[in-house]
């Protein structure tokens, strides 16, 4: 018999909240964090778009993370870990230090054999990679370079050269050694693997890379496990950290012309949905952590259930590496299987918390399949108008906006929607809102479909 | 003017960086004891602690050099020439 599956605690990082409370609280009152980016980036590419949406500092110690871990770990472990202590407490989890040298805890009141880490990350430790390759290209050409403007100055070499010179060693942005855990810090599995480490989970371990899918997929095969009881427990969630000192990983979405642009003022470039939309914001990342788990076990210890999980379904465009594939029928097989499994009709959904990226053909072709669907009574809003794109981790994030506005019976805005493109039930104004039955949906580049069916609990 | 560290205080960072890394205490750790046989060093610990050494003194350790550094003393030694050899005159 299957089991019914619960979320007992949620964890965010984000750019607008480095906390679930804080992260919500920014939601309902629809605040972005939205800047300029980083002007030195300009020296190395003409960027079309001009703004991102910056993680504010993070004090890691203040989550269990020690001076020389946060030398050896990725900037994506560092969020996951610091995002899984919240989620763990938030469950009422009592955590207790097991080892001080390697400093891992130890989780009260959960069987490391029947849990489980189900992570997602688009592209993982990419951030380590950036630094170890600029190290490895530039540390000895530095060097060389250093020692002719030394001798340029010397023998009085015209000053423009020099300048020259001097300028294009100040270009040479890198640390000052190669990191010796670069392995460790690179592969896309460290997150999870950190996770297990750190909180001594001994279940299955799997790391989902589905693009900016990757967070929904993750915690759909957190469900299925639980579901069908390989476990009791799952820490589960997506996470992505994309920033480099060159802007590379920027350019990469800016040079495919897949981001806002500044055509209003920056607070208002970022609108999904909008007839006026070019594209999403780019989030220097973060990471969205549930705990899911098996009801029984979750009423057993008391834990706080904040939604059931009722369904999930993926499927494959199988067309294209970068766009979404409208004219077949593999986004509705998606919904329909996940209603399905959790045995619903359309007419059930009263919210769907949208991909909504803010891209022209992901916005239409989504919204087209939403009003075939379910028509137009379902609240719909994008999490992304407000926060932006965290790739990877976006679907976990979101999949928390989910639970906390069934929980909460409100959700947020669909921020900058002046023009929609389709008359749907847009939330234009958060309040009060009877929500049941919610859907939440992604889709990745390389065709990439999940969504997740949650549930008021009762 | 030259401005050095002397060797009690490297020896002093040294101490406190090894008792951090291998999570023992400072009073144990004497110019004598070796890394691996006396303060139970796995090789992960060695790499952390180059890495910390480099880190505090500013400077890098080749990995042929590195394998020379058996005792606290060792490493000390090295680090007081390497630290000489940078020193401004």
């Amino acid at each position: 018999m299957n089991r019914r599956v619960v979320i007992t605690g949620t964890g965010i990082i984000s750019s607008i909240g480095l906390n679930t409370k804080d992260f919500w609280n920014k939601c309902l009152s629809g605040k972005s964090n939205i800047h300029e980016i980083p002007e030195h980036w300009n020296k190395y590419a003409n960027f079309n778009t001009k703004i991102w949406s910056p993680l504010p500092e993070i004090d890691f110690n203040s989550h269990n993370i020690n001076r020389i871990e946060l030398k050896k770990s990725d900037k994506t472990s560092l969020l996951a870990l610091s995002t899984v202590q919240e989620a763990l407490k938030s469950s009422n989890f009592e955590i207790k230090q097991e080892n001080e040298k390697n400093n891992t805890y130890k989780v009260k009141g959960i069987d490391s054999a029947r849990a489980g880490v189900y992570i997602g990350t688009g592209i993982g430790g990419v951030s380590t990679l950036g630094e170890c390759f600029a190290n490895q290209m530039l540390f000895k050409n530095h060097e060389e370079l250093d020692r002719i403007i030394k001798t340029a100055e010397k023998e009085n070499y015209d000053q423009g050269f020099v300048k020259t010179l001097i300028d294009l060693k100040g270009k040479m942005i890198f640390p000052l050694r190669f990191n010796p855990f670069a392995v460790s810090m690179i592969m896309a599995n460290s997150p999870a693997a950190n996770i297990a480490i750190k909180y001594n989970i001994n279940g299955v371990n799997n790391t989902f890379c589905a693009a900016c899918a990757s967070g929904t997929v993750a915690i759909g095969n957190a469900f299925n496990s639980i579901k069908n009881n390989l476990h009791d427990i799952a820490i589960t969630g997506g996470v992505e950290y994309f920033y480099d000192e060159y802007g590379a990983l920027f350019y990469s979405f800016d040079v495919l012309k897949t981001l806002a642009q500044n055509i209003f003022d920056k607070e208002k470039a970022n609108r999904p949905f909008d007839r006026d939309r070019s594209g999403f914001l780019y989030s220097e990342g973060g990471c969205g952590i549930i705990i899911m788990e098996d009801m029984e076990h979750a009423l057993k210890r008391n834990a706080p259930i904040i939604a059931e999980v009722i369904g999930y379904a993926e499927t494959c465009d199988g067309y294209n590496i970068m766009v979404l594939d409208g004219q077949n029928d593999n986004i509705p097989r998606m919904i329909y299987t996940a209603l399905k499994n959790s045995g619903i009709e359309a007419d059930k959904i009263d919210y769907i918390n949208t991909h909504g990226t803010g891209t022209l053909v992901n916005d239409q072709i989504e919204s087209r399949v939403i009003e075939n669907i379910f028509g137009k009574r379902p609240l719909i809003n994008s999490t992304k108008s407000i926060l932006g794109h965290t790739l990877g981790a976006s679907g976990a994030i979101e999949t928390v906006v989910t639970a906390l506005s069934i929980k909460n019976k409100t959700t947020h805005i669909s921020k900058n929607l002046d023009n929609p493109i389709r008359d749907l039930n847009f939330v234009l104004k958060s309040g009060n809102f009877e929500i049941k039955y919610a859907l939440t949906q992604s889709f990745g580049f390389g065709g990439h479909n999940a969504c997740l069916v949650l549930k008021e609990y009762n | 003017m030259k401005v050095l560290l002397s060797k009690n205080e490297i020896f002093a960072k040294v101490k406190k960086l090894i008792a951090e890394v291998l999570n023992i205490n400072e009073e144990i750790i004497t110019e004598n004891s070796r890394i691996i046989a006396d303060l139970g060093a796995e090789s992960l610990d060695i790499v952390t602690l180059l890495m910390e050494f480099e880190d505090a003194f500013n400077m890098k350790i080749p990995d042929d050099e590195a394998e020379e550094l058996l005792t606290v003393a060792d490493v000390i030694d090295y680090i007081l020439v390497k630290v000489e050899d940078k020193a401004p005159a």
